[in-house]
């Protein structure tokens, strides 16, 4: 290959990064941080660069927020020589498992999800969450549970036929964004010198508040999310410790955002998810557009 | 060969400029506790700042424009590359962690996450959603085709008479030295608006110091930016303002589509700035058939 050959396809690989993300490419970086390529680079592959994890020690004494900014861009979450941390702002998972929900009247129904879709995006905050439930002896229900801002809906299909929600929806349905992997992640670098470090067995724990709720996360020895804990004033559920655990991370896409590929939700030690995860994407196209038959809120309050 | 190697640089420089421009897009709203990497690149026009007038009375919007560098802001257009006697080229590329593969990946994050999207109708989400994971097929830029309005974005070049401006484009393969006419003060072209093409057909006239430039009449066979999946009908309807200040200039884009949009998608505005250069003129394109290349060498 002539070294034409190599510039053009170094540079068309960058033109094109969703399937780039498996090419090794064969490059070298300069002292002023210019990437050199052409013939004399070095190979240079996902393997090779191999990050080295600060010690939880060393990572409580920079403080929470050099701790946290490190553990996002483990997470996936900065971005660019300027560590944009925004960049990485909707995330989509499908996965398939089983849900435990009560009802109104105090009573658990128990289903199969043979299929959930569950975006979200970090910033308005807003979430919708498709989903396929069969329970015991009933037909498969279909649901699509939404909320952006400070509103709930429910649509029949995606983005279409909304009905309203009570706003207590909202905030039920925008918890378990935060109870996320890259949610809390998102949350605990809003939280900024707020948060709290501490060392639990060697594991770095992150702890910070999100509307007043306390929440916790115990961090993996690679940085992510392995238990995150967050005590709740539900509607549902009352005054309920959500606990949600990860395991089994797995860069799904090659654009080095790791996910777990295992994630259980309990409420007050009840297991109410329990999935295994078949796919995640980063950055998705979704959006949220309000129902017409719901009041206009001018604009969803970021966090 | 020139060309083509000029080209490469473009497309390198380009993937830089792409990454700016895409940060720049921050949430609105976000607590500045996130970075957006926003402040150190984003330099508009000073709206205090006098626009130059032409003998006509017309505010003068004739010369060389340049998209904004990330490395100076300056407008200038320097690349900031060398070639190596070894035959390498040193590009100053956004690599966080070293090497091609995090500038590739983050680039690739930072573009999928720009906050300002098209708000299409919930029946074509999954269309744009397939586009664009299909892109490298699926983007007209890879057949070749026209880029298309509004997708070839701001003139490289604009040449001003009293009734009609006329458009010049350069750097991209697909826009392959494109060009568009812009008469003044005059309705659509009802011939033109039949033929539906990739440009549409464009009218211009002046609200104060701003051009405003009308256009419709588009085919369907275009996208509105580069590998998103941000496809439109032939009801598409583009609406740019450009607005001189000094030797810099805004340019707004507002696209409207009510086949597929819930409503008008607003782009960020971006800033062109004057070439200094009395002689500054725009390269000749290399034919898009020469960049094509085999995709398995990419994959």
């Amino acid at each position: 290959m002539s070294t034409l050959q190599l510039v053009l396809t170094a540079a068309l690989t960058l033109m094109l990064p969703s399937v780039g993300a498996a090419q090794q490419s064969s490059t070298k970086e300069t002292q002023q941080g210019a990437i050199v390529l052409g013939p004399s680079a070095p190979g240079n592959t996902l393997a090779d660069r191999k990050t080295v994890i600060p010690t939880t020690e060393e990572l409580i004494k920079r403080g929470p927020k050099v701790a946290v900014n490190i553990a996002a861009e483990e997470m996936g979450m900065v971005r660019l020589p300027q560590r944009v941390t925004t960049a990485l702002n909707t995330l989509e998972f499908q996965a398939s498992g089983t849900m435990a929900e009560m009802g109104a009247d105090g009573k658990w129904s128990d289903y199969r999800v043979s299929k959930l879709i569950f975006g979200m995006d970090f910033v308005i905050p807003a979430c919708r969450m498709e989903m396929e439930l069969v329970g015991s002896g009933t037909r498969k229900q279909h649901e699509i549970r939404v909320a952006a801002g400070k509103q709930a809906w429910d649509e029949e299909k995606p983005g279409i036929d909304g009905k309203p929600m009570p706003d207590t929806a909202a905030v039920e349905r925008e918890r378990l964004i935060w109870l996320t992997p890259q949610g809390a992640t998102w949350a605990a670098m809003l939280a900024g010198d707020k948060a709290v470090l501490s060392n639990e067995g060697g594991r770095l724990t992150i702890s910070f508040s999100i509307d007043d709720e306390p929440v916790k996360v115990l961090l993996n020895a690679q940085l992510q999310p392995e238990r995150i804990e967050m005590q709740a004033h539900s509607s549902t559920y009352g005054n309920t410790v959500f606990v949600a655990t990860y395991m089994g991370y797995k860069d799904f896409e090659g654009y080095l955002v790791p996910f777990p590929t295992k994630m259980t939700y309990k409420a007050g030690g009840r297991t109410i998810l329990d999935l295994d995860v078949k796919s995640q994407i980063s950055n998705p196209y979704v959006i949220f557009p309000r129902p017409s038959t719901m009041r206009s809120e001018a604009a969803a309050k970021p966090r | 060969m020139k060309n083509l190697i000029w080209s490469c640089f473009f497309q390198l420089f380009s993937a830089l400029f792409l990454a700016v421009c895409v940060s720049a897009q921050a949430p609105t709203g976000v607590a500045t506790s996130l970075s957006s990497g926003r402040d150190p690149v984003y330099s508009p026009a000073d709206p205090k700042e006098a626009t130059p007038h032409r003998p006509d009375g017309q505010p003068d919007l004739d010369g060389v424009w340049t998209i904004r560098t990330t490395a100076n802001n300056d407008g200038g257009g320097n690349l900031p590359s060398v070639i190596e006697k070894d035959g390498s080229v040193a590009a100053f590329l956004p690599s966080r962690k070293g090497g091609l593969y995090s500038a590739e990946i983050d680039l690739a994050i930072v573009s999928k996450g720009d906050r300002n999207k098209p708000m299409y109708k919930p029946e074509y989400w999954a269309k744009v959603r397939e586009l664009e994971l299909h892109s490298l097929k699926t983007d007209p830029q890879y057949k070749c085709l026209p880029y298309g309005v509004p997708r070839m974005g701001e003139p490289q070049q604009i040449i001003q008479q009293t009734n009609q401006l006329v458009f010049l484009y350069s750097g991209y393969p697909s826009l392959s030295n494109a060009y568009r006419v812009i008469p003044l003060n005059r309705p659509h072209d009802a011939g033109q608006l039949e033929e539906e093409t990739y440009k549409g057909d464009s009218v211009g006239h002046w609200e104060g110091d701003t051009l405003v430039v009308d256009t419709i009449g588009f085919n369907d066979e275009t996208w509105l930016t580069a590998k998103l999946g941000y496809f439109h009908s032939t009801d598409l309807h583009v609406v740019e303002r450009f607005t001189r200040r000094g030797n810099k200039m805004e340019y707004q884009v507002t696209v409207d589509d009510p086949k597929v949009l819930l409503q008008p998608w607003v782009w960020e505005p971006r800033t062109m700035a004057l070439n200094p250069d009395p002689n500054a003129k725009l390269p000749e394109d290399y034919p898009c058939s020469e960049r094509d290349v085999d995709d398995t060498d990419v994959r």
